[in-house]
């Protein structure tokens, strides 16, 4: 039988149709010394020479054999999450006021937050993307996401129905100058209509970006009370 | 107070006393013993962090401007462009090299402009992607010049950004080959370089001068 991603695993069947890429689990990026330190001990044992920083802020280690994933995993002291299908889920954030001198809002500990709260996003058949920028330079394309953030000086601004692939599209501006507990009210509200509609025939497997146009923006606007 | 020190490609952080630096690591491919140096370097300066940037790239956060020059050569890489008025980096997936997606070589591609333009001074922040199929991994659209593989070649976008005011890139050409997609990068480039006012990024040129003018001056239709 043919191989294919092992979702289960995270483990992402590589081109040669025999190896896979698996990912550390780096929150916005951030990688500690014991993480590198267990990267290094990974692809050493597994004879990786190169390791992929990509662009959604993992670092992958590819070519790693079937048989091998468990155990690279428990070199690395994690076990995936099931059901996050790595290539259709991530949060991107960029340093924000934690290291950057122009960040306007703290990147990280919502990203953070957001991960502990909705990440995996089960039932949603299509991709689900997000971007936490601390300032309008948007170092992670929050205007290409399905949901996007930027920092500003009176609070986040948020967007959403972005998309950078193939029916590429720019994010809408829903609301401004919102505070931490409020985005993640709006979240959650914003990931459950797109639950909703990934469930719903005719908007099965779209991005959140057509089915905004579809309905038109006021709808989602309403349901964040924000109309 | 402390500021960005171009020319060891030091960026400032927000206490304004330590630095990040993003060494270049072209399409964020990461030879094994760099990783190793990066990370003895990360804890013999005891820097704050290692962050994967959205320019796949791996900057060491939170080094004193004291040891930045030991770090650099302990390093053995070269400076990663993060800053600056130039082309900043060429972001690229990981094409028909590794992904079962890949339709075109996004890695080979994205190599070759990165050896012509990473760091190519021009009056503006410039930025490139290289995407091997339609996903656009490499978020081409919102960079000055887009490159997408398709069945039938590159397709070619220009006058993206992500920034304040966000924009997505213009269709230039499409079904061009790798010598072809060359060609007209080094055009648009070209035009860039030309440019008067500094600071303007490509789309806001575009749209002050209409894409059609756009394409005349680079030769397309």
């Amino acid at each position: 039988m043919a191989k294919d991603d092992i979702l289960a695993k995270n483990a992402i069947l590589q081109r040669d149709q025999e190896t896979y890429a698996i990912m550390a689990r780096l929150l916005g990026g951030v990688l500690d010394l014991p993480t590198a330190h267990r990267l290094i001990a990974v692809a050493e044992k597994y004879g990786i020479t190169t390791l992929k920083l990509t662009g959604a802020q993992r670092l992958a280690l590819i070519g790693i054999r079937e048989e091998d994933i468990d155990d690279a995993y428990e070199t690395l002291g994690y076990k995936p999450i099931p059901g996050a299908a790595l290539c259709q889920q991530y949060i991107k954030a960029c340093p924000g006021t934690t290291f950057c001198s122009r960040g306007q809002q703290d990147t990280l500990a919502l990203a953070k937050k957001v991960e502990e709260r909705f990440y995996p996003y089960p039932k949603i058949t299509s991709k689900v993307k997000i971007g936490i920028a601390g300032c309008m330079n948007s170092c992670v394309e929050p205007a290409i996401k399905d949901i996007g953030l930027i920092g500003t000086p009176k609070g986040w601004l948020l967007m959403a129905g972005g998309a950078g692939g193939k029916e590429p599209m720019l994010a809408e501006v829903l609301a401004r100058n919102l505070s931490e507990a409020e985005v993640l009210e709006a979240m959650e509200k914003i990931l459950k209509y797109y639950r909703a509609a990934s469930q719903t025939p005719r908007t099965r497997n779209q991005r959140l970006g057509l089915i905004m146009r579809a309905d038109g923006k006021e709808r989602l606007l309403r349901l964040c009370g924000w109309q | 107070m402390k500021t960005d020190i171009l020319e060891k490609g030091a960026i400032v952080q927000r206490d304004r006393e330590t630095y990040a630096i993003a060494p270049h690591v072209p399409g964020g491919l990461l030879a094994l013993a760099d990783f190793k140096r990066l990370v003895a370097v990360a804890e013999k300066y005891q820097a704050a962090a290692l962050k994967i940037s959205s320019g796949q790239r791996l900057a060491i956060v939170g080094l004193r401007e004291e040891d930045l020059e030991a770090v650099w050569q302990e390093l053995q890489m070269s400076i990663g462009y993060a800053i600056g008025l130039c082309v900043r980096m060429v972001k690229f997936c990981p094409g028909t090299t590794y992904c079962r997606h890949g339709k075109q070589d996004a890695v080979g591609l994205g190599r070759e402009l990165d050896r012509l333009y990473h760091g190519y001074t021009l009056p503006a922040k410039f930025k490139i992607g290289v995407a091997g199929c339609e996903y656009n991994c490499a978020a081409p659209l919102v960079k000055e010049i887009g490159l997408t593989g398709t069945p039938e070649g590159w397709t070619l976008t220009a006058g993206g950004s992500a920034g304040a005011k966000p924009r997505l890139g213009d269709l230039i050409a499409q079904g061009l080959d790798d010598a072809g997609a060359l060609d007209l990068v080094a055009r648009i480039i070209r035009f860039a370089a030309g440019v008067e006012v500094k600071k303007v990024r490509l789309g806001r040129v575009i749209e002050k001068i209409g894409l059609d003018e756009f394409k005349r001056a680079i030769g397309v239709g």
